[in-house]
């Protein structure tokens, strides 16, 4: 659920932590913001790589 | 309420729904869209002869559908005002009339089928949020058995049973048989704290203290029925409350320390049979009940999403108003000339809501007396010479500050008593439009020129939001926590004034590392501006690797006021970072960002 109320299915993809250089897959829900964390590191620093082939 | 409806200067509107809020504190302009009574208040005594000849039965869902009511109603005797309504879903029909029977009946003729919905307009100083607060939903938690058998009730169901004005006129029985429970069974924490998805992770705050009530009030009218609770802990810390706990103990009823795992019925006599670990003894214990009443906790009404967007108003993860500060400013939104009463703000009890209805009365009343507000010197200045009606400052500003319309050519205008001086306008501005008073970018490019201007290559260029990270830049340095000194902090009201321009600013003048910092996005002291530094952050990194330019040079982070600890170990990261940064890349940033450059690739 986005913070508008409407519901929203996120879209797996490729994170990259940009503190420790971690890669690992995620989730995003397009043109919703949220607070990213490094599961590694736990730095906020995280970029989007790519989206995932379904 | 009565005493509301009764208030000459008091104007209630029911059925009522606002659906847009425009202006800003002191010059609110509301438009409320009121939907028809059908029923004239004005005439209407309530005398309840329309009720009596309606034929249409519908469940009653004031009485949780445990009664019905008629189409022509009033939920509940006390509703305020004292007058019926027309439920038209339900209603025969009145085009052509189908049944028209209330309207005959009525010797003061206050059945008007031809009511219209209206759209109404208001001029208001200050508006006062109270939303209230809905009942979870029982159902998810299969494993109580809630709408599977019969004697399983909700908190809510069981208030209704023992209302004296309720469906039972406050005679206790349980359902399968009508008859008096020999024994009543509470579960409390039904969807309160619980972080399995089903239900959510606060405490509701009411449902200890209610749970408490009715075993009193149980014991009190049937002492022979036994009464049992089921919970996790006891949190009974209002005045009065403690001593209501141990008079409820010592009324006899049994408070047992355990959650059960599964409820079920004996098909024969439809008792209860709860399975519960007691958290005590540690034993797995049985205990067999004639009814059993799941303690279901609060929510905040789906319909609040509305209100939030209408007013700018920011939620909790529990999707409760914030407030704008938890202990100096509990009643006030972060939009100036709005406050929250009651649950609006978090769950909480009748005592509770009628002290912040009435500190939203007081804030309220304060600003309206004064005639006046006081806004902050920190707000953004316009150079409408330089705005060409984009819009983006208005769609980036969390308040709705910012007027500007293309298509009439209404060109960027602020509202000084709206904008809190975020700055996120300025930051977002693509034609260098907007400049935030005493926060300017040359005062901040200034500062990037003074720090990078010896040395550039060993120092760290931080870019701190005034509330939180630079707050525990502080906490760090009076804790004495030791951190590199190669950082050089810049302070801005809010991250989301952090203008592209000065980072690639410090790239240009040989900065190895840049770090973005601000709040927390729950902490967000200027509604939801730190988005839009990610954004930003996010654009900046994909113009970076554009231009051959390592993205890990500049970085991001969220510490709250609190976090001197994060702030320490993110400036050991920091220093790590740009220690791996070579002389070789810091003059490709330089080249790369220089000034020329800089400002054809500004517009990322």
């Amino acid at each position: 659920m986005s913070s508008d109320g409407q519901v929203k299915s996120r879209k797996p993809c490729t994170f990259k932590c940009l503190r420790c250089g971690l890669e690992y897959d995620g989730s995003y829900i397009p043109a919703v913001m949220e607070e990213l964390h490094c599961p590694q590191c736990d730095s906020n620093s995280q970029r989007r790589l790519k989206e995932k082939k379904k | 309420m009565a005493d509301v409806s009764r208030h000459p200067r008091i104007e209630l509107l029911t059925l009522a729904k606002v659906e847009d809020v425009s202006g800003s504190v002191g010059n609110f302009k509301v438009k409320v869209r009121q939907k028809p009574r059908y029923v004239d208040l004005k005439e209407c005594t309530a005398c309840g002869d329309c009720v009596a000849v309606c034929p249409v039965l519908v469940p009653n869902e004031f009485e949780m559908g445990l009664t019905t009511r008629r189409a022509i109603h009033q939920l509940f005797p006390q509703a305020v005002p004292a007058a019926f309504s027309i439920d038209m879903e339900n209603c025969l029909g009145t085009n052509p009339i189908a049944c028209g029977k209330c309207a005959e009946v009525c010797d003061k003729n206050c059945i008007s089928y031809d009511d219209q919905e209206r759209n109404l307009e208001f001029e208001v100083g200050t508006i006062i949020v109270a939303t209230g607060q809905e009942v979870m939903d029982a159902t998810p938690f299969e494993e109580y058995g809630y709408g599977k058998y019969e004697n399983v009730l909700s908190s809510i169901e069981f208030e209704r049973i023992i209302s004296p004005l309720g469906p039972t006129l406050g005679h206790l029985f349980r359902p399968s048989d009508r008859a008096l429970p020999k024994s009543v069974s509470f579960v409390q924490c039904v969807g309160s704290r619980c972080n399995d998805g089903r239900g959510r992770s606060y405490c509701s705050n009411i449902c200890c203290m209610n749970t408490i009530k009715a075993a009193l009030l149980i014991k009190d009218h049937w002492p022979e029925t036994e009464v049992k609770v089921f919970y996790i802990d006891i949190r009974a810390f209002g005045k009065g409350f403690e001593d209501m706990y141990n008079r409820s103990k010592a009324s006899g009823t049994l408070y047992i320390r355990g959650i059960p795992g599964e409820i079920m019925e004996n098909p024969e006599t439809k008792n209860l049979v709860l399975s519960v670990e007691n958290g005590d003894t540690g034993q797995l214990e049985e205990h067999e009940s004639e009814m059993v009443i799941l303690s279901v906790g609060m929510e905040a009404p789906a319909d609040m999403r509305d209100l939030q967007t209408t007013l700018n108003l920011q939620k909790t993860p529990d999707d409760f108003y914030l407030e704008a500060h938890p202990k100096l400013q509990p009643v006030d939104a972060a939009t100036k000339g709005v406050f929250f009463a009651g649950c609006a703000e978090a769950p909480k009890d009748v005592k509770d809501s009628v002290t912040q209805a009435g500190a939203a009365a007081a804030r309220a009343l304060g600003l309206m007396a004064l005639g006046h507000v006081k806004i902050p010197a920190i707000t953004s200045v316009i150079d409408q010479d330089n705005c060409n009606m984009c819009g983006t400052c208005a769609k980036a500003c969390p308040y709705g500050a910012i007027t500007v319309d293309k298509k009439t050519g209404i060109l960027a205008t602020v509202a000084e008593a709206a904008c809190a001086g975020c700055g996120t306008c300025g930051a977002e501005c693509t034609r260098g439009a907007i400049e935030m008073k005493h926060f300017t970018d040359e005062q901040s490019i200034s500062q990037v020129d003074a720090m990078l201007a010896e040395k550039a290559q060993d120092k760290i260029v931080v870019f701190a939001c005034n509330w939180c990270s630079y707050a525990g830049g502080d906490f760090a340095g009076v804790s004495r926590l030791q951190y590199p000194p190669t950082m050089r902090l810049i302070r801005t009201m809010c991250s989301g004034r952090v203008d592209k321009k000065w980072i690639l600013h410090a790239f240009a003048k040989g900065a190895p590392v840049v770090l973005v910092s601000g709040c927390h996005y729950v902490d967000c002291h200027y509604i939801d501006a730190n988005r839009w530094t990610q954004k930003r952050v996010e654009r900046l990194w994909d113009l970076m690797e554009k231009k051959g330019i390592r993205p890990e040079r500049l970085q991001l982070e969220w510490i709250s006021s609190a976090q001197a600890s994060r702030f320490q170990e993110t400036m050991v990261a920091m220093e790590k970072i740009r220690q791996t940064v070579t002389a070789e890349e810091i003059e490709e940033g330089r080249k790369v960002f220089a000034k020329n450059l800089l400002e054809v690739e500004i517009h990322v």
